[in-house]
């Protein structure tokens, strides 16, 4: 599964650019992986520029 | 669907492209209000903040407040150290882009624009004739926006697009992704901008010190998003910094990521317009986007007007938007998307026999089409690429 950690992450957004299935939400507060949407293509965790986010079994 | 409100005009997005869409909508007196997550105008600082003065002088009056430095001359360095300086017709600027958002924001408001800032799109309102509003959420409530035009200027991350069914999904290869600090008790050049290249400093992208004043610089680097799996951004940076000022003290950080893709080809839906890096519009070669968001939302704007004015809304009445875009920065936009692609083929051997090859010309002579003739000289390939490239107004 996908998952961002928050206390990493820099809300830049470039996760979402890349995202394929429109699978990530980043609103005023929270950062968050919808994994009903997430097909682990693993494409945020390559672009992610401080390595926030992960992909565990 | 219920409605607690109704306007004109919805802009997604307070960035440069959102006010200045704002801007000019509400000084031909349309009813707009611009949505932000964010609590401050130009918060956080995602950007390098150089501009060419010439450029930006066309979109709003200069402000000396909002302007860090002026920037007379650019060196690009290559990877073992060599370096050329350019200085023909050179003046550029660095600015403070909280300042300049801030007095962009407030002359949109001046002229009439509402501002909602701390909230968040959560979707967009759809009927049978395409987008009719957006759902905003505010402190964990949920208002419903009527507008017969949503305008999506909500950068590199949009979502708004999307909901439309525009795929704005980039390829790894069309995003650099960037970390940056501002650095303090720097020794660099006031008046110079330094643009540092080679794989093992910035794969498929550059570092760059960007001045801001005395011994301060934006000082970042981006790489291409294909390239990101071995070292990241924040990683490749930090020995960046170690390596060239030591000295220096790590004032703040921010990360992001540049669209270097093509613009959209339908930068448009029925009741909806698409503006800025969320429209992939800034320049793929080199990831400026100030420029290009403020010429997108000039033209965004005139159609908005025009379309508002005859009640038709449809697609096919906006996309006068994107022939209007693909007239003016559209065209050196595809241009130089050519030339990212091929630069992204030169390897470091290329590089250094350019900054060799440049080494004894003066910099009052020397033009950036200079510097990429000869990097061609030992790419052949290149030229047809770049053939269109260094024009007049380049």
């Amino acid at each position: 599964m996908i998952e961002i950690r928050e206390e990493l992450c820099d809300r830049c957004g470039t996760c979402v650019s890349v995202c394929p299935r429109d699978a990530i939400v980043l609103d005023c507060r929270v950062i968050r992986v919808l994994p009903d949407r997430c097909d682990r293509c693993q494409r945020c965790l390559i672009v992610c520029p401080v390595r926030a986010v992960e992909d565990s079994p | 669907m219920r409605i607690d409100e109704r306007v004109e005009v919805v802009v997604v997005g307070a960035g440069p492209a959102g006010l200045m869409t704002a801007l000019a909508l509400a000084r031909k007196g349309r009813q707009v209000l611009v949505v932000d997550r964010k609590e401050r105008l130009g918060t956080p600082v995602r950007c390098a903040e150089g501009v060419g003065r010439e450029a930006l002088q066309k979109y709003i009056v200069l402000d000396e407040r909002w302007i860090s430095a002026v920037i007379r001359s650019v060196r690009l360095v290559a990877p073992s150290g060599g370096s050329v300086e350019l200085s023909r017709h050179m003046d550029g600027l660095v600015l403070d882009r909280v300042g300049f958002e801030e007095d962009l924001g407030r002359r949109a408001v001046e002229a009439g624009a509402r501002m909602v800032l701390n909230t968040f799109v959560g979707g967009l309102l759809r009927g049978e004739e395409g987008v009719r509003g957006v759902r905003l959420e505010q402190n964990g409530r949920t208002r419903q926006v009527g507008c017969p035009l949503v305008v999506a200027a909500d950068g590199v991350e949009s979502r708004v697009a999307r909901w439309a069914d525009i795929e704005t999904a980039m390829a790894l290869k069309d995003v650099e992704t960037c970390a940056q600090y501002l650095l303090e008790d720097i020794e660099i050049a006031e008046t110079r901008c330094d643009f540092f290249f080679g794989r093992q400093i910035a794969p498929g992208g550059y570092a760059w010190v960007f001045p801001k004043g005395p011994r301060r610089a934006n000082v970042g680097l981006g790489i291409c998003g294909g390239q990101a799996a071995r070292r990241s951004p924040r990683e490749l940076l930090d020995r960046f910094v170690d390596t060239h000022y030591p000295r220096s003290r790590k004032i703040h950080f921010v990360a992001g990521g540049v669209p270097v893709s093509r613009s959209l080809r339908k930068p448009y839906a029925s009741g909806l317009l698409v503006v800025g890096d969320a429209a992939r519009q800034a320049n793929p070669l080199s990831g400026g986007g100030i420029i290009p968001a403020l010429e997108a939302g000039r033209l965004a704007a005139q159609t908005a007007h025009q379309a508002l004015s005859r009640g038709d809304l449809s697609e096919r009445a906006l996309s006068s938007y994107a022939t209007a875009w693909n007239r003016s920065l559209g065209r050196s936009q595809k241009r130089y998307y050519r030339l990212k692609e091929a630069v992204s083929r030169l390897d470091d051997s290329t590089l250094e026999g350019t900054a060799d090859a440049l080494g004894d010309i003066d910099p009052e002579r020397l033009t950036l089409f200079r510097v990429f003739a000869t990097a061609l000289r030992r790419h052949p390939r290149l030229i047809w690429d770049a053939r269109h490239l260094f024009l007049p107004s380049a």
